[in-house]
């Protein structure tokens, strides 16, 4: 390389040039996204991307997402494709009944999380479900009511790692007593 | 006082890397680091808060899906969120203490470059003193052990900075191929830093502009092409995200997108201050009066005609409460960023002495001497009966707060009467600016990090030269510079006061 070259420019443009390049041959449009996203032949992995890419180039609230593929991944046997539904890419397309708050939680998500609890033990998947919806970045319209603590992550983890949880009597009486906090007061910014 | 000896130079005169001290930086460094790694002995079992918490809800989703979830409001760069989930896929939830082990190593990286700032432009008395400052400077010592961006983002931030002097210096002395290579790291640090936070998206052609009107005796070419180099590197480094975020959200979003929200916040009718906001809690656990009750009204109080949008609908009108809302049609922060932006805008223009008193105030809380640490104490997150929260609290507490007046003070008087001309003046200065002028919008102690090494090497060169330029305009630089502090010290006083009583302890 000779001083005052443009040689590093010119392999900076080419580099960039091929990345450019491969981004557009592995580019998904977004009518393929929502196929692949409601395909039940289709992976998890592929399945939650493709959802991923359809609940966020959207520019406005779609019922497709919001409604029919939140009932369709809820319904599936992957517990992970049903906690995919939990998330804030589906959760922002939550389709609300008429003279609802604008800041209420998505219907389907909630009541599904809710009506898990039936008897017994919190199971992984419960732990999971109740941790990625009441957790989330972003506020009460899209689930989320206070931030991530500590035991809680905890759990979650070890949910992901088959090692035994808390019993139900322990998680509920932690639930209730961080719930006893105003919501505002307990975790600002 | 010693006059700043120049450092060895090579024959074209730039001075010689290896020449640095390097057994004495090292060896302070290492200290800085082992004063780190005690800390964060003394303050673990620690648990998280704020932001701290939505990284670790990213991290655990990241380990779930495999799938960087943005924060709706807010969607910050993948870099930390990252290095959480490996962290924690490896070491599950003692993953969070591994991270704040691998920040207080990093640290190092920190440490050294202050040392070198101060090498560089005063002495190696003056890169000892930096070292000595750094190494005790809680304020920035303290986020080794907060899961906040800010150490890793520095150790990216100062280094790029590092290179983008040497390679002026280089350039200065007609050492073409080095300075080249230089501007190559200074860009690829700066594309990684973006990786950590968008901040310095703005940052870089500033920089560039710097280069070009530094190298504008070369022609007009030869500064293009100088100037374009880390540009370019910084765009070739950040574009596989950028094809990511293209990928995903049909936008173009380099780095991340944050603008938007900060603007709802900053730009909008209530006042919030965020190093004092987060103590509401503790404040009503206390039964004390809330900080809000206590700010000088002239630079908080609402604009006349406000008319409040009671965003919980409770009907009382509190601290989060809006003069505009967030736009609710746009699902998500990418598109809410210029509808925001026209709101916040709009709002400043139709209310302008609001504007103004607004903005002083915000500058006020970026100087600001409470941080993180002293925040944290107030809060009383550290382990009750721990050193940190019990015996050292005090102590502590007021270095913090000393260690802020102190490099802000003394760094003031290091800028205008120890430092002189040339790249690395033009390069703090352009820091600095940067940092002021970001801050107009949301400001807190912790937007000053960036500038806290700057501060340090000033102060030392200050500590260990004194007066080296005598001009009239430099002295009146200074006095007004320290008249300003002052008046703006004096704007947040009583919140400050406040704050720092929570943090010693010693609350009325």
């Amino acid at each position: 390389m000779t001083p005052r070259s443009w040689q590093p420019h010119l392999i900076l443009v080419g580099l960039a040039l091929g990345m450019i390049l491969v981004a557009r041959v592995k580019h998904t449009s977004t009518e393929e996204a929502i196929q692949t996203a409601f395909d039940d032949t289709a992976s998890t992995d592929d399945r939650l991307w493709a959802a991923h890419l359809a609940a966020n180039r959207a520019t406005e609230r779609d019922p497709r997402l919001g409604d029919a593929l939140v009932r369709a991944f809820l319904a599936d046997e992957d517990e992970r494709l049903r906690e995919g539904a939990l998330t804030i890419d589906l959760c922002r397309h939550a389709v609300h009944p008429p003279g609802a708050r604008p800041d209420a939680a998505p219907p389907l998500q909630s009541a599904y999380v809710y009506s898990a609890s039936g008897g017994g033990e919190y199971t992984p998947h419960r732990v999971r479900s109740y941790v990625l919806f009441r957790r989330k970045v972003g506020g009460s319209s899209v689930g989320g009511i206070r931030r991530m603590a500590l035991p809680e992550a905890r759990w979650f983890l070890d949910s992901l790692r088959g090692q035994p949880l808390p019993s139900r009597q322990k998680i509920e009486r932690y639930l209730v007593d961080q719930s006893r906090e105003p919501v505002n007061l307990r975790r600002p910014r | 006082m010693c006059p700043a000896s120049p450092e060895p130079t090579s024959p074209s005169g730039t001075p010689l890397l290896a020449r640095a001290p390097w057994r004495l930086i090292a060896i302070i460094a290492l200290a800085g680091v082992a004063l780190r790694g005690l800390l964060l002995w003394l303050v673990l079992p620690l648990d998280i808060q704020s932001d701290e918490a939505n990284y670790l809800y990213l991290a655990l989703a990241n380990e779930r899906f495999g799938i960087y979830l943005d924060q709706h409001r807010y969607y910050w760069p993948p870099g930390y969120t990252w290095l959480m989930t490996k962290s924690i896929h490896a070491f599950g939830i003692d993953g969070l203490n591994v991270l704040r082990a691998f920040q207080v190593s990093l640290s190092s990286v920190i440490g050294v470059t202050t040392m070198l700032f101060a090498w560089r432009l005063f002495s190696t008395r003056a890169a000892v003193v930096a070292g000595v400052l750094w190494a005790v400077n809680l304020p920035l010592g303290a986020f080794t052990h907060l899961l906040w961006t800010e150490t890793i983002f520095l150790a990216l931030l100062l280094p790029a900075l590092w290179h983008l002097l040497a390679a002026l210096d280089r350039a200065d002395a007609g050492e073409d191929r080095e300075a080249t290579r230089r501007l190559l790291l200074c860009g690829a640090l700066f594309g990684l830093a973006l990786y950590i936070k968008e901040y310095v998206l703005f940052l870089v052609p500033v920089l560039g502009v710097v280069i070009a009107v530094r190298s504008r005796d070369t022609g007009l070419a030869e500064s293009l092409r100088r100037a374009s180099l880390p540009i370019l590197t910084v765009a070739v480094v950040s574009l596989p995200w950028t094809l990511r975020n293209h990928e995903v959200y049909g936008r173009t979003v380099i780095g991340g997108a944050t603008l938007g929200e900060n603007v709802f916040i900053g730009l909008n009718a209530r006042s919030m201050n965020f190093d004092v906001l987060p103590l509401r809690k503790r404040r009503a656990d206390l039964e004390l009066p809330q900080i809000e009750t206590l700010a000088r009204a002239s630079f908080t109080e609402v604009p006349a005609g406000w008319d409040p949008i009671d965003r919980d609908g409770n009907g009382a009108i509190e601290v989060r409460d809006a003069g505009w809302d967030r736009e609710s049609e746009a699902i998500h922060a990418i598109d809410r960023h210029s509808a925001q932006l026209r709101q916040g805008l709009s709002f400043a223009a139709e209310h302008p002495a609001w504007t103004v008193r607004t903005r002083l105030k915000k500058w006020s809380e970026l100087v600001t001497p409470l941080s993180f640490f002293s925040r944290h104490q107030a809060m009383a997150m550290y382990p009750e009966g721990g050193a940190v929260a019990g015996v050292l609290r005090g102590p502590l507490v007021l270095l913090a707060l000393l260690m802020s007046s102190l490099t802000m003070t003394l760094g003031a008087a290091g800028f205008f009467l120890t430092l002189r001309g040339g790249p690395g003046r033009t390069v703090f200065s352009v820091l600095i600016g940067y940092v002021a002028l970001t801050s107009l919008l949301v400001a807190m102690s912790r937007f000053r990090v960036p500038l806290e090494p700057i501060l340090i090497t000033l102060t030392a060169g200050f500590l260990a030269h004194g007066l080296q330029v005598r001009s009239r305009p430099r002295l009146a630089g200074l006095a007004a510079t320290l008249l300003v502090l002052c008046g703006l010290w004096w704007i947040s006083w009583p919140e400050t006061v406040a704050a720092a009583q929570m943090a010693l302890g010693v609350t009325p």
